[in-house]
């Protein structure tokens, strides 16, 4: 059961993600990436009903949100507020890293 | 209502306002709804239920200039999708479609200003239902300490709706809306396409545009303080090892902290207990006051005290933010027994109360991870327990001293019966799991919000009602029970008046029954006496202590212990003590296990889904606990007897 990714450049201008300019190496595992840096969310490829749980919260493809820590799972800036997400969940999210 | 609300001498007009306003207050998670909900209604509330369903309604009021108002705290929501029974009923409210009818004249939405991005999603869309509304902008405090300003008016502009903002946690701003609350049905309503589409990617693109032109603050990504603070208690390692602490320090304080209050509480029934003997002349009544009413209800409020420290802990950990990182931290213990890091939240307060703990399972999105967290809610050891462990363990567990005087024996042996019931709560919940309940378990989605020092009034208001239920129960369910107790155990009479106190219960409907149950429970070292305790409080637990002293008819002493004296004094028929270490260990056991309490029954069976379904639910929980409990007791005395431990022969 996986949503169609979204391939398309959807950018919203947000204030949040304002300073998300994209030049960066390749789209890796969100849980694959270290803590401290700035993502954009690339694809989500979950579950349809965790998917819109997270474009709800505002995790969805063209997102920037920020890896706060890495223990058990991911502890995520998103819009200024604290997103844990769970490690088989973050492998399942593809994210390129901003610089 | 064309009276302007902001005047300040009520005009005549104003009492024509027959009925109250209806106002809900609706908002995320996290936006400080409970605390502005206190701030707008003081201490007129009281909590409810929804008609038809067991969501808790907090529900208050307040009077604006001689009109009325009603506010109803609707659960906190994410968005208009609804994905638990508990934000359906907060949708279902907002889009008019609520059972028994709510009707919202003023929805008022709460907004974190701190985290006005991620709110303003759930406010856009409420305020597209075209509805008289009010956003709060809530904790403007902190918004000003971090730098950043909110145009106001230019939030009113793109929003179409009145906005105020507010310090709830101080009060600032309660009275400009209650005003603006006052004001609202007169306004036109907001428009009903502040969003082109429907999509959430096009929403937060319009909040992005709201937001670029209403707030100015510093650069996003801090490291803020709780993140600081999140290094370590979020910590694989650390995070645990800092859980556990917690819960030692919460189960040492309702042990240690509590005593002086308990003693004082001990001498009001003891005072009590003297002025019946005093003033009420020798007979019946006399004995039922001093044996069944104070003896019954008097020894149970005495653990008052302990379930107020309790729920004060509960309350703490909630509204300082740590309890949904302790979810997190616990996701992970939590997923091999099939459990969600959420079910961790429920089964934590079912150490307060079964009741609201199964409510608090509504929040579990996934259907059957919710059956299986109900069903083994239950198990952890609830406040109701703590007067039979209370009880038990002042009675045959010393208090010897150990670690330098950190801990007692007896604050160990506490923490053991938790941590029994706990163990076998989860390993019921990976046997539901592979069974009956087999699913794959869900994604951990948690937002964290950020600490806070939790309001003193909150967390007073919260104990206070909690306490006020205990003592209702105390009053009613406790109270019925004690005084049916007391007559089971004096009628019939003997014969002869002057026989002994043994031979008159042997020969009273209660000793009767007693010894008929005797065979079913003397396998667990039980005599009759503890067989009828344990019959009589599948009412209630508590009810177990007054059974007790009904039976060793300590209602009239006013020392303390007196009942723990009569316990470790009291023998057998064949002259041995009934009660040994064995016994008492044995017993708690089975009350860790044994689900007996009228109200979790019945609100499980709401939450399994009423009817056939949940009557079978249902059977199948006390069934499984009363097999577990029984097992847990014989257990317990049999390899202890066989090791030599002391039995009660």
């Amino acid at each position: 059961m996986r949503p169609p990714a979204i391939t398309s450049p959807h950018r919203p201008a947000a204030a949040c993600v304002a300073d998300c300019d994209a030049n960066c190496p390749t789209p890796c595992a969100l849980a694959s990436l270290p803590a401290g840096i700035r993502v954009r969310i690339v694809r989500v490829a979950c579950p349809r009903s965790d998917a819109h749980r997270l474009r709800v919260l505002g995790l969805f493809e063209g997102a920037c949100v920020r890896i706060v820590d890495r223990g058990s799972g991911l502890l995520l800036d998103v819009c200024g507020a604290r997103l844990a997400v769970g490690r088989s969940l973050a492998a399942a999210i593809t994210a390129l890293p901003l610089t | 209502m064309s009276r302007p609300a902001s005047s300040r001498r009520p005009r005549p007009a104003e009492r024509q306002h027959a009925r109250a306003l209806n106002v809900v207050l609706v908002g995320n998670p996290n936006a400080g709804k409970s605390t502005l909900f206190n701030a707008l209604t003081g201490l007129r509330q009281h909590v409810g239920n929804f008609p038809g369903v067991t969501v808790e309604r907090l529900e208050g009021g307040f009077t604006h200039q001689g009109m009325p108002v009603t506010v109803t705290d609707l659960p906190g929501t994410y968005s208009l999708a609804a994905e638990s029974p508990d934000e359906q009923i907060a949708v279902d409210v907002l889009l008019g479609r609520a059972p028994g009818a709510l009707r919202a004249d003023v929805i008022v939405i709460v907004l974190d200003a701190e985290n006005i991005e991620r709110h303003l999603y759930f406010a856009s869309e409420v305020l597209e239902l075209g509805r008289p509304t009010v956003v709060v902008l809530n904790r403007m405090d902190r918004l000003a300490a971090s730098g950043a300003h909110v145009d106001i008016p230019e939030l009113i502009h793109e929003l179409g709706a009145v906005v105020v903002p507010v310090v709830a946690t101080r009060g600032e701003g309660i009275d400009h809306l209650r005003r603006a609350i006052a004001l609202a049905p007169t306004l036109p309503p907001p428009p009903t396409a502040l969003v082109s589409a429907t999509a959430p990617e096009a929403r937060y693109e319009w909040i992005s545009r709201v937001v670029a032109s209403c707030v100015t603050r510093p650069r996003h990504g801090r490291r803020t303080a709780s993140d600081r603070v999140d290094a370590v208690a979020l910590h694989p390692v650390w995070g645990p090892l800092i859980f556990l602490a917690i819960m030692i320090l919460v189960f040492q304080a309702m042990f240690s902290w509590s005593r002086p209050l308990m003693d004082g509480i001990q001498w009001l029934v003891g005072a009590a207990g003297g002025a019946v003997l005093a003033g009420v002349p020798p007979g019946d009544l006399r004995a039922l006051l001093a044996d069944g009413v104070v003896g019954g209800v008097g020894n149970v409020l005495v653990f008052l005290p302990q379930i107020a420290i309790l729920f004060l802990f509960i309350g703490l950990l909630e509204d300082s933010g740590y309890m949904a990182r302790a979810a997190f931290v616990m996701d992970r213990f939590m997923r091999p027994v099939g459990l969600h890091g959420r079910s961790f939240i429920p089964l934590i307060s079912g150490y307060a109360c079964a009741v609201p703990a199964i409510l608090g399972a509504r929040t579990i999105k996934d259907d059957k991870q919710r059956l299986a967290t109900v069903m083994v809610v239950p198990m952890m050891s609830c406040s109701a327990r703590l007067p039979v462990y209370t009880l038990l363990i002042g009675a045959f567990v010393p208090a010897t001293v150990l670690f330098g005087g950190l801990v007692n024996l007896q604050g160990l042996t506490l923490f053991a019966m938790y941590l029994a019931g706990t163990v076998g709560a989860l390993a019921m919940a990976a046997v539901f799991r592979k069974t009956l309940l087999r699913a794959p378990t869900r994604a951990l989605i948690l937002e964290l919000p950020p600490y806070s020092v939790p309001n003193v009034r909150v967390l007073a208001m919260s104990v206070w009602q909690r306490v006020t239920v205990f003592l209702r129960r105390a009053g009613t369910v406790i109270l019925a029970a004690s005084v049916l107790l007391w007559a089971l155990a004096h009628f019939p009479r003997t014969a002869a008046s002057a026989e002994s106190d043994e031979a008159r219960l042997a020969h009273s409907a209660l000793g009767r029954a007693g010894h008929v149950l005797e065979p079913v429970v003397r396998p667990l070292g039980y005599d009759w006496k503890i067989g009828v305790s344990i019959v009589s409080s599948f009412a209630a637990r508590e009810v177990f202590v007054s059974a007790m002293s009904t039976i060793y008819g300590v209602g009239d002493n006013s020392r303390r212990g007196a009942l723990q004296e009569r316990l470790r004094a009291a023998t057998n028929p064949a002259g041995r003590p009934a009660y040994t270490p064995l016994v008492a260990i044995g017993l708690m056991a089975f009350y860790v296990f044994a689900l007996m309490c009228t109200s979790t029954v019945a609100v499980a069976y709401r939450e399994f889904g009423g009817g056939r379904r949940g009557v079978a639910w249902m059977l199948l929980q006390f069934s499984f606990m009363l097999a577990l409990a029984y097992g847990a007791a014989f257990t317990v005395f049999q390899i202890g007897t066989a090791a030599g431990w002391g039995g009660a022969g």
